[in-house]
């Protein structure tokens, strides 16, 4: 295998759709911007 | 003969550092999603998969976090498996999601559902005779479909 070459993997749909609403929703319901508090110097 | 092996080697040598070049912008991608300097921000949907998006302040972005700490470690680990999954050559960068003083690396893959995934052309499908060959096989299925009508 070269190193450009992408291997063959064949998931099931369905782990693909359970993946992509469990990213989806982790990333709208649980996530937030890193606030920029820590930086400022008072 | 001669001529026609020179290109050949020279073809080759630009293939050789397109895909270099690709494989080195996963590679840095990886190491950046490592180091912590780009975090795995949000997912495209696609029809028939998806694509994650990273970005962070050397991007022009935000990093992302947790709204708790066991998020936080969620957030961690998806980016700890994108980046083994980019060294992996499983995902590949696809390409950059630029917006307003920002823009976000997206990755994607056969693994996240995205067969056809960007790659530097092989040899044989950018070589002018199996264009010519392609182009020769369309005019003789329409000139075909037009003096025999169904």
């Amino acid at each position: 295998m070269t190193l450009h070459e992408v291997p063959a993997v064949n998931p099931p749909i369905g782990a693909i759709f359970f993946a992509a609403a469990f990213l989806g929703l982790f990333y709208f319901f649980f996530t937030k911007p890193e606030s920029s508090e820590k930086s400022i110097q008072r | 003969m001669k001529e026609l092996a020179k290109q050949s080697s020279a073809d080759m040598r630009t293939r050789n550092l397109l895909a270099s070049t690709q494989y080195s912008i996963d590679i840095i991608t990886a190491i950046l999603l490592l180091t912590g300097q780009i975090t795995t921000t949000g997912i495209f949907f696609v029809p028939e998969g998806f694509y994650l998006g990273s970005t962070g302040p050397i991007l022009g972005g935000v990093r992302s976090t947790g709204q708790s700490g066991s998020a936080s470690v969620i957030l961690d680990v998806v980016d700890v498996l994108a980046a083994v999954l980019l060294i992996m050559n499983v995902i590949r960068v696809t390409g950059p999601y630029i917006t307003s003083n920002r823009f976000f690396l997206v990755f994607s893959g056969p693994l996240f559902g995205i067969k056809e995934i960007v790659n530097v052309l092989e040899p044989e499908k950018g070589h002018e005779s199996n264009s010519l060959g392609l182009r020769d096989y369309i005019r003789d299925a329409m000139v075909s479909r037009m003096t025999k009508p169904l």
